[in-house]
């Protein structure tokens, strides 16, 4: 897996891609869970550790997940949008449902009355409050997963030259 | 397997992006009469406080009030005891009273006590007084649909609302700034 992704981000272009990606999603996800305070909860005064920490962390593999995704959708190997998609919305989870009036807003939407709202709404937002630090670890290793799966695809793939040309490693592939 | 992942992804984001879509028109609506409004009296209730004792909103007229609404489970609600606890000695000096609810319930979900979760992430303080609003309480003043975990209304000597947001930890500037505008 390794020597995939050193054979992506060595090339500049790619090296670039990553670099800006990553420092978009650590402002984005840090911005959010700072907001959100997630984790003071769990881990009192030293959250804005875990925020930052978590931030580098789903900001790094999600970054290395598209960019390798970009490079195998330009070789024509499988991609895993997926992955990608599960990642975010895990990361992001936490922070846009617990504190905002969204799920209350679902339930009125749906129909619920008034007390049903004001007795139930704490138990589905109190989850994302209280398993915030979960939600972002499974968002990191559903990230990572996509990590592994893309590299394994570009792996059996190939790889571009000098020339940004699709160097065949693997015949029966292509 | 990769389809339905691929099936259930695309399902959250439609449903995240109309959940936020109708997260801002609730807050837009949140003007018509249903909802308070600054220079609204604030409705008189009774609650409770930790100490036991039963108070209510009239019995604070004369004095102004920072009246909080928190669930004890709310990451928001505990950074915004931390940030409050750091600001205590400019609402000491203004004489403005902290009142801090629990919501009905705690909206279904019940987190640790109000008094702990004042002490705990409140750095210990005693000037924050903790308390715990009933059902017509809570929803006179959070009011649903944009049911908010974190809501405050400061209200005037004259029992008039100055100010009211959601979001203590981050609108403290906001506060403080009304509070000398008002020359509290």
């Amino acid at each position: 897996m390794l020597n995939e992704i050193k054979e992506v981000i060595k090339i500049r272009e790619y090296a670039a891609v990553f670099a800006l990606i990553f420092a978009t999603t650590f402002l984005i996800y840090f911005a959010l869970l700072l907001n959100s305070a997630t984790g003071i909860i769990d881990f009192k005064g030293y959250y804005i550790y875990f925020d930052i920490l978590s931030s580098i962390t789903i900001s790094f593999l999600l970054s290395l997940v598209i960019t390798i995704n970009i490079y195998a959708y330009r070789i024509r190997a499988k991609t895993s949008k997926g992955f990608s998609l599960g990642s975010i919305i895990g990361a992001i989870l936490p922070s846009s449902l617990c504190c905002t009036s969204i799920i209350p807003s679902i339930m009125a939407l749906v129909g619920f009355s008034t007390p049903f709202i004001v007795g139930n709404t704490g138990k589905i937002q109190s989850v994302f409050a209280i398993y915030g630090p979960a939600f972002i670890a499974a968002g990191a290793f559903i990230a990572f997963l996509g990590l592994i799966q893309i590299t394994k695809s570009i792996s059996s793939g190939c790889k571009l030259d000098s020339n940004k040309c699709c160097e065949v490693k693997n015949e029966d592939k292509n | 397997m990769r389809i339905k992942i691929k099936y259930i992804a695309y399902a959250a984001i439609v449903l995240i992006s109309l959940s936020l879509i109708l997260h801002f028109l609730s807050i837009s609506s949140a003007k018509t009469s249903r909802y308070l409004a600054v220079g609204d009296t604030a409705p008189n209730y009774s609650f409770q406080l930790i100490n036991g004792s039963t108070e209510n909103i009239s019995s604070y007229r004369g004095k102004p009030l920072l009246l909080w609404f928190v669930t004890t489970w709310c990451s928001g609600c505990a950074q915004g005891n931390t940030v409050l606890a750091n600001n205590l000695a400019f609402f000491e000096e203004h004489g403005v009273k902290i009142i801090e609810l629990e919501q009905y319930d705690d909206l279904g979900y019940s987190g640790m006590p109000i008094s702990q979760f004042i002490s705990e992430y409140g750095e210990n303080n005693t000037y924050v007084q903790g308390g715990s609003a009933g059902y017509n309480m809570t929803i006179a003043y959070n009011t649903p649909p944009t049911l908010q975990l974190d809501i405050y209304y400061l209200i005037g000597p004259n029992g008039k609302i100055l100010y009211m947001g959601e979001g203590l930890s981050s609108e403290l500037n906001e506060i403080e700034n009304t509070i000398i505008k008002e020359g509290l």
